[in-house]
């Protein structure tokens, strides 16, 4: 049965940024909330996860406990990018170019992929562990032709019920864009 | 901390809802890659122990698919992918599926329920997925019967879509 979504907000844009509407929709099942920026070629969707929710799919993946709750210690988000465009256009982006931005605090950048792997360090980690965490994590960097999409897990280094804007950028063909979703909140350990 | 069963259902329901969030309806393409580079070599076993080698389909067209168990678009793509591997028996092209990373213990009761009949092959240790340029999953190439890569497609598709399959079929044979 399709699942259905009962709350919708309109957002309208309302910065010197470049983009699109923001929709933010709470599911009725989890409780957790999904924010989607549509703009010109362009469509990314952030949904919270549960620290729980973390520990579940890691811990399936081989991780001990102890090692599971080091990236449900983390701000994670199911993120899936697409690009929109209708011709050749190339859509290009680095997570290191993407800015989290909190009140009283310096902007940093999602945690990529290789940070995780460098600061656990895979031997320690075991293989079958590592393979999981790269292709389970959202890419640092990814080129999309139009109709290529991904889905990753991202991973931001903000605590529990905090909230943060989360500032976009990428490349369309030479052209450079931006856009933000406001407001995210990191999932408590309950919705 | 254990986790709650609770857990797990929500996770499986975020997934699957995340997949549809902008994983659906959405028109299907294969990137053409020009020029065409040298598709990597593998040679990897299948779930029966059967080994496969990527040099030995030279003269048909080969679809080299990576995926794994978890990755929700990944299991969404399977039955489409064993609806084009069916209708494609007329033409001369060939399908694995790479799985990256996982075990025949996982992999087997999860066909129970993705069942298909093209190859699944094991990647243990991620060595061939390595190899490729692939930054995600799923991510699958076509390769030409001259064993060069002249497709890709990042991210899950309805492979029996008719653009698709036209596309591939278009590669032909023994070049």
């Amino acid at each position: 049965m399709p699942r259905r979504l009962i709350i919708t907000l309109l957002l309208t844009w309302s910065s010197t940024l470049v983009a699109g509407p923001v929709e933010v929709a709470t599911d009725p099942v989890t409780g957790l909330a999904t924010a989607k920026l549509h703009s010109d070629g362009i469509e990314v969707s952030l949904t919270q996860l549960l620290p729980d929710q973390v520990r579940a799919f890691y811990q399936g993946r081989g991780f001990s406990a102890a090692e599971s709750e080091r990236i449900a210690g983390a701000c994670v988000f199911q993120t899936v990018l697409r690009n929109t465009m209708p011709d050749d256009a190339v859509l290009e982006v680095a997570l290191a170019d993407w800015r989290v931005r909190r009140a009283g605090h310096a902007a940093t950048s999602p945690r990529t992929i290789e940070a995780w792997l460098s600061d656990w360090g895979e031997p320690s980690l075991g293989q079958a562990q590592a393979i999981a965490l790269r292709w389970a994590l959202f890419p640092a960097v990814q080129s999309f032709a139009p109709g290529d999409w991904n889905m990753g897990m991202l991973t931001v280094e903000v605590p529990h019920g905090e909230r943060f804007d989360l500032e976009l950028h990428w490349r369309l063909g030479e052209r450079p864009d931006v856009a933000s979703l406001s407001d995210l909140r990191c999932a408590g350990e309950r919705p | 901390m254990r986790t709650s069963p609770a857990a797990w259902l929500l996770l499986a329901g975020v997934l699957v809802g995340a997949s549809g969030v902008v994983g659906g309806a959405e028109r299907q393409t294969l990137t053409p890659l020009e020029p065409r580079p040298d598709a990597p070599d593998f040679s990897l076993v299948d779930m029966d122990g059967a080994r496969h080698r990527l040099r030995d389909l030279r003269g048909r067209t080969v679809i080299v698919n990576f995926w794994a168990t978890w990755c929700p678009p990944c299991r969404d793509e399977l039955p489409s992918m064993e609806r084009a591997y069916v209708l494609l028996g007329d033409a001369d092209v060939a399908m694995l599926a790479i799985n990256v990373g996982e075990d025949e213990e996982i992999i087997f009761p999860f066909t129970a329920n993705y069942p298909v009949t093209f190859p699944v092959l094991l990647d243990h240790d991620g060595s061939v997925v390595a190899q490729w340029p692939v930054r995600g999953l799923p991510t699958t190439y076509v390769v030409d019967p001259a064993g060069r890569v002249a497709y890709q497609a990042i991210g899950g598709r309805e492979w029996d879509d008719p653009e698709l399959l036209r596309l591939v079929r278009g590669l032909g044979s023994a070049q």
